[in-house]
């Protein structure tokens, strides 16, 4: 693992995956409900 | 500016090459020297502010008339200001003055214009300043981990720019074609942690969220910094110190890709498990409650690691208190880790949710793990620094034991009280008033231990103190040991 861009890479989709996920997958499923 | 490792070579072409090695890591020492000082002596200070606040948090929790009468130091504010003073005090400047020296060392590059890392570290010790005054004056957000005033935060955002635009600098200018695994965990902090802060800030205190969704941001963030801020600066440090003190390289490389990946991967799903139970969508706690017990895949293998580069020189903890606070750190990572994992576990967190067992927990994970490792480093680093040996191995060692003991004991007997708490509240035969009480015993306990891990801090203050004071030798001493070495036999000659 000597090539900077690859680790930069890899640790960028590692948390935009559970950014997606936990943050962004919630907040456009139920983040803008009115209360009922 | 000036090339160090050429400089020597030209003065004398016949230099040696470990003479201009070691001339080229005491230039990169020097460049580092003040902004890594101003860090640490920041984060020492904030230890020893953020230990106070924890003892009366602690106290008031078994003795509430104490200090009863000071608004200004509530339970609910004093327990907050001791976390924001270890967090963002304590435990962010000691990282990132372990994280600059180490990324410093890792690329032999000297740390360019760290004028302006000291400008850094101003900002952001004045931010948690105002931070915790704020919470103290009662304006906390009263969000978990993230309770500082906003009128705060700007500060650390300017400091934090700073702060990572140099490490990249310091990576972007490095002679060495190698990346070492601790250049890959600290890469990653540094590039997570604003990620994660800035997210959690603008959906949670700038432009709130609605509902659970905020509660998922907020696990999403806290546990987070935990796992991706400072377990990788934590690991970091392992791995670059152990093989180090000992002489010889890490046991095995590809354990080391294969840890990192893993932690990567699965640890930032897993802080939903704070919410199991909660009113969130089942498959985001299933999610999190898998990525929990995958966690034990890089746990185990960072261990294996560890371990076995250790196979054969357990002896050397008798002597280096760097290596013996680093090991400590890294067997509770281990086990912090390993609890964490089966506190995801529904039927285990049906029991220690909303217990003393998580506080017992976020201790060990803070500082048996994290905190351990950094006073290890800083007892490596230091020397390195201001070119003299610490002045007193009692005071080494009383710091060792007392925290070592202080958190050990800290740790069990709260675990211990939680977990019966946890049992409990869970009998709907037993009043929640008793449950309470039949607690007090343990948070006693607790407060006592906490006066043994201050005075580990005492001695580790003083120690410090005594040595920043003190003249520098003439000439070359031997490194400060918790025991002198054997000498060897010196060989007969005929």
């Amino acid at each position: 693992m000597n090539r900077g861009p690859l680790i930069f890479l890899g640790i960028f989709f590692a948390l935009a995956f559970s950014w997606t996920g936990v943050v962004l997958t919630n907040q456009i499923q139920y983040g803008s409900l009115t209360p009922y | 500016m000036p090339n160090v490792s050429s400089l020597a070579a030209s003065l004398n072409p016949a230099t040696p090459t470990d003479m201009v090695a070691r001339a080229e890591l005491s230039e990169i020492d020097a460049s580092a020297k003040w902004p890594v000082i101003v860090f640490l002596l920041s984060g020492l200070a904030w230890l020893l502010i953020g230990t106070g606040f924890a003892l009366i948090s602690s106290i008031k929790l078994h003795t509430p008339e104490f200090l009863g009468d000071y608004e200004w130091l509530t339970f609910g504010r004093a327990r907050t200001a001791h976390l924001n003073s270890v967090v963002y005090g304590w435990s962010t400047n000691v990282a990132f003055a372990v994280a600059f020296w180490l990324m410093a060392r890792l690329s032999r590059a000297k740390l360019r214009h760290g004028g302006l890392l000291i400008v850094a570290a101003c900002f952001w010790n004045l931010g948690v300043t105002i931070g915790v005054i704020g919470i103290l004056a009662g304006d906390s957000t009263s969000i978990e981990w993230l309770e500082i005033p906003p009128y705060a935060t700007p500060l650390l955002f300017v400091a934090y720019a700073l702060v990572g635009v140099w490490a990249v600098i310091t990576f972007r200018f490095r002679k060495s074609e190698h990346i070492y695994v601790s250049q890959w965990y600290l890469l990653a902090a540094l590039f997570w942690f604003p990620w994660l802060y800035s997210v959690a800030q603008i959906m949670l205190i700038f432009e709130p969220a609605r509902g659970t969704v905020q509660a998922l941001v907020n696990w999403w963030f806290a546990h987070n910094v935990l796992g991706l801020w400072f377990t990788p600066i934590g690991l970091a440090a392992a791995y670059y110190f152990i093989p180090k003190v000992l002489g010889k390289p890490i046991h095995s490389y590809y354990l080391s890709v294969l840890g990192f990946w893993s932690l990567a991967i699965f640890y930032n799903w897993a802080g939903v498990h704070h919410l199991i139970g909660g009113p969130v969508p089942a498959w985001v706690l299933s999610a999190g409650i898998a990525a929990s017990l995958m966690m034990v895949i890089p746990v185990v293998v960072t261990a294996i690691n560890h371990h076995f580069t250790m196979v054969g020189s357990f002896s050397a903890l008798r002597y280096s208190p760097t290596l013996r606070f680093v090991v400590f750190g890294a067997v509770n990572y281990t086990l912090v880790s390993l609890t964490g994992s089966a506190m995801a576990i529904r039927g285990f967190n049906e029991v220690t949710h909303f217990t003393h067992f998580t506080v017992a927990h976020a201790h060990q994970g803070m500082y048996a793990f994290f905190t351990m490792v950094m006073f290890g480093s800083v007892y490596y680093i230091l020397p390195r620094l201001l070119l003299k040996e610490w002045p007193s191995a009692t005071l080494i060692r009383t710091h060792f034991w007392a925290t070592a003991i202080g958190i050990t004991f800290y740790w069990l007997e709260l675990s211990i009280g939680g977990w019966i708490q946890g049992t409990e509240m869970n009998n709907a035969n037993i009043a929640f008033i008793d449950v309470v009480q039949h607690t007090i015993p343990w948070l006693f306990l607790r407060s006592v231990a906490g006066i043994v891990i201050t005075v580990g801090h005492v001695a580790f203050a003083v120690n410090v103190g005594w040595m920043l004071l003190m003249r520098r030798p003439a000439g070359v001493t031997a490194p400060t040991l918790f025991h002198s070495p054997t000498p060897l036999p010196t060989p007969s000659v005929r």
